[in-house]
């Protein structure tokens, strides 16, 4: 009675989000989703890199920078199919992972966040430095709509379905890595790296990995991201962009999966909401980010997750 | 007393200095199989300087150290828990926000193979392989006696039974010599009496094991063969009634003078 409760919960969760573009009229409200859908992907990447592993970045920016980038130039410049272009975007962008988590791999705390604000900075700087490619302080324009299988995609309606198949993808792939050994791996890592190794793992590897995932899925996102907004500038991977994702993962609740596509879809629309106040936006970012971590370390998930349990227990007093 | 059997581990000549520090100066010692082997010795003797050479979390600056007469080579630690080593940690070490069976199956990491592709699709040899895990590391907390805790996060234990968890876990490791850093620490006399005979009965089932120890009456009680640390050095080396009686062991826990006082008293 309760499992046939809980499947027909999630059915009809299902079919709300599938419908979702049918009945929200406002292109608007859809762009937020769509956009919120892509910061998703980095965010739940970032939670692997910083909630399981322990090993805080302030440069996913940096990564979602080179897989816009990349895929974007691809299609542009070589006229590679989209879905070829974002895997040879994502694979870029896993190289980076790859060189920034060597030397990341020896630091740890305060050290470690300011080596990857560095490479937020250097991949900005390249961007905005080497005209000849990446054009420079003017960014890339017209970069041209993706076509899958001869469908082309121009609408919100029909982005709204590519980006949904990929966070579907990237949250499945994502909840098998954390509930796997892998993922039991990365908390011991996190827990205390020196027990861990004393008990047979190769910690290392494993901070190369969780650091190269939460590329792959920054640089997936990006791909997403400039086939999406057709232009893309320097402007729009900023420190202050690399923040926002880290708050993103830590209000949402860094340890759960779950938690990262909270946080992502919470704070994009608050960051809509908050569009009048541009100044002070960072402020009230900061404010909401001591708040919870004081109170809520376990993000909104956490919160979410102490109602149940409350929930349960005044149940079972009451039966 | 048991016949002398072949040993397992061989140390020779280890020296480990910090700066001004001669921590440990050309220690041997040698281990036989299948026995409980207690290091003591007062605080700063380099007791746990030794463990970490053993375990390779430390380098030493000379000496060998010989595992079924095979040279050990120069490896990262987690290297050498595959060869057979695994240990415990004088300040627990566990991983305390994770459950208590997520903390032994770590020790079953290199034990299982991880099938990266199968993971991510949750494929039949992951599964297979997590499962194997798990029977081990259920099979590691039942012999502490502690499987009831499985699902209990690290941190809401007793002092008393992390360690048994800590214990657990080295176990999953499936190693051949076990290295317990003050087991006893911190235990009440029923815990005490719990891990001796957990010790025993691991001893049974052929593990050898080396503990640090500062309880006399349990590593009396444990240890099959004793050796005394002081200043880096081996002071003496025997079964533990001839490490009780000897001068140099007693010079160094409690002082010359006083040996001589306890000496006078006696006679």
């Amino acid at each position: 009675m309760k499992k046939n409760k809980k499947i027909f919960l999630m059915i009809a969760v299902c079919v709300l989000i599938l419908t979702l573009p049918l009945y929200i009229n406002n292109l608007y409200y859809l762009h937020i989703i769509n956009l919120a859908g892509i910061y998703t992907l980095v965010t739940i990447g970032l939670n692997l890199l910083s909630g399981y592993t322990g090993q805080t970045s302030m440069g996913q920016a940096g990564f979602f920078a080179v897989g816009t980038y990349v895929s974007a130039l691809m299609m542009m410049n070589f006229n590679f199919p989209f879905l070829v272009a974002i895997i040879i975007g994502t694979v870029a962008t896993a190289a980076c992972g790859l060189i920034i988590s060597i030397p990341a791999m020896k630091l740890s705390g305060p050290y470690l966040v300011l080596a990857t604000v560095g490479f937020g900075e250097i991949t900005r700087l390249v961007l905005l430095n080497w005209t000849p490619v990446t054009k420079g302080a003017a960014g890339l324009t017209g970069i041209p709509y993706p076509e899958i299988f001869g469908l082309k995609i121009t609408s919100e309606g029909q982005f709204f379905y590519l980006i949904l198949i990929f966070v579907i993808l990237g949250t499945y792939i994502a909840v098998r890595l954390a509930k796997s050994k892998i993922g039991r791996t990365f908390s011991a890592i996190r827990e205390d790296d020196l027990a861990a190794e004393a008990m047979g793992v190769p910690v290392n590897y494993y901070k190369i990995a969780a650091f190269v995932i939460s590329a792959m899925f920054a640089g997936l996102a990006g791909g997403l991201f400039g086939a999406f907004s057709g232009v893309a500038s320097p402007d729009n991977f900023t420190f202050d962009d690399s923040v926002a994702f880290l708050c993103m993962s830590v209000i949402g609740g860094n340890r759960t999966i779950l938690g990262g596509i909270v946080g992502a879809f919470v704070l994009t629309i608050i960051s809509e909401l908050l569009r009048v106040f541009q100044g002070t936006r960072l402020i009230i970012y900061g404010f909401i980010l001591i708040f919870t971590v004081i109170y809520m370390p376990n993000g909104l998930v956490g919160i979410m997750d102490n109602i149940k349990k409350n929930y349960r227990k005044n149940n079972k007093i009451n039966e | 007393m048991m016949p002398l059997e072949s040993n397992i581990l061989t140390i020779k000549g280890i020296s480990v200095r910090f700066g001004g520090l001669q921590a440990l100066n050309n220690i041997d010692i040698q281990v036989d199989r299948n026995t409980v082997h207690g290091i003591i010795g007062p605080n700063g003797a380099g007791k746990t300087t030794l463990f970490n050479v053993i375990t390779g979390l430390i380098r030493s600056d000379s000496g060998t150290i010989s595992l079924e007469g095979k040279e050990l080579p120069y490896v990262k630690p987690y290297q050498l828990v595959s060869l057979g080593f695994a240990r415990t940690f004088q300040n627990i070490r566990l991983f305390k926000e994770m459950s208590v069976l997520d903390n032994v199956m770590i020790g079953q990491h290199i034990r299982t193979p991880t099938p990266v592709f199968s993971i991510m699709i949750n494929g039949k040899k992951s599964r297979h392989y997590e499962n194997v895990a798990k029977e081990k590391s259920l099979e590691a907390l039942k012999f502490m006696g502690i499987e009831k805790k499985a699902q209990e996060t690290v941190s809401n234990l007793s002092y008393g039974q992390q360690k048994l968890v800590e214990f657990a876990r080295a176990l999953a490791a499936q190693p051949k010599i076990i290295l317990l850093d003050e087991p006893a620490a911190g235990m009440n006399p029923t815990e005490k009496a719990n891990l001796l005979n957990i010790v025993d009965r691991l001893r049974e089932k052929g593990y050898t094991i080396i503990l640090i120890e500062h309880d006399m009456k349990l590593v009396m009680n444990i240890c099959d063969m004793i050796s005394v640390l002081d200043h880096g050095k081996v002071i003496t080396q025997g079964r533990p009634e001839e490490v009780r009686n000897n001068k140099d062991v007693i010079s160094a826990y409690l002082g010359k003078g006083e040996y001589v006082n306890a000496r006078n008293k006696r006679n």
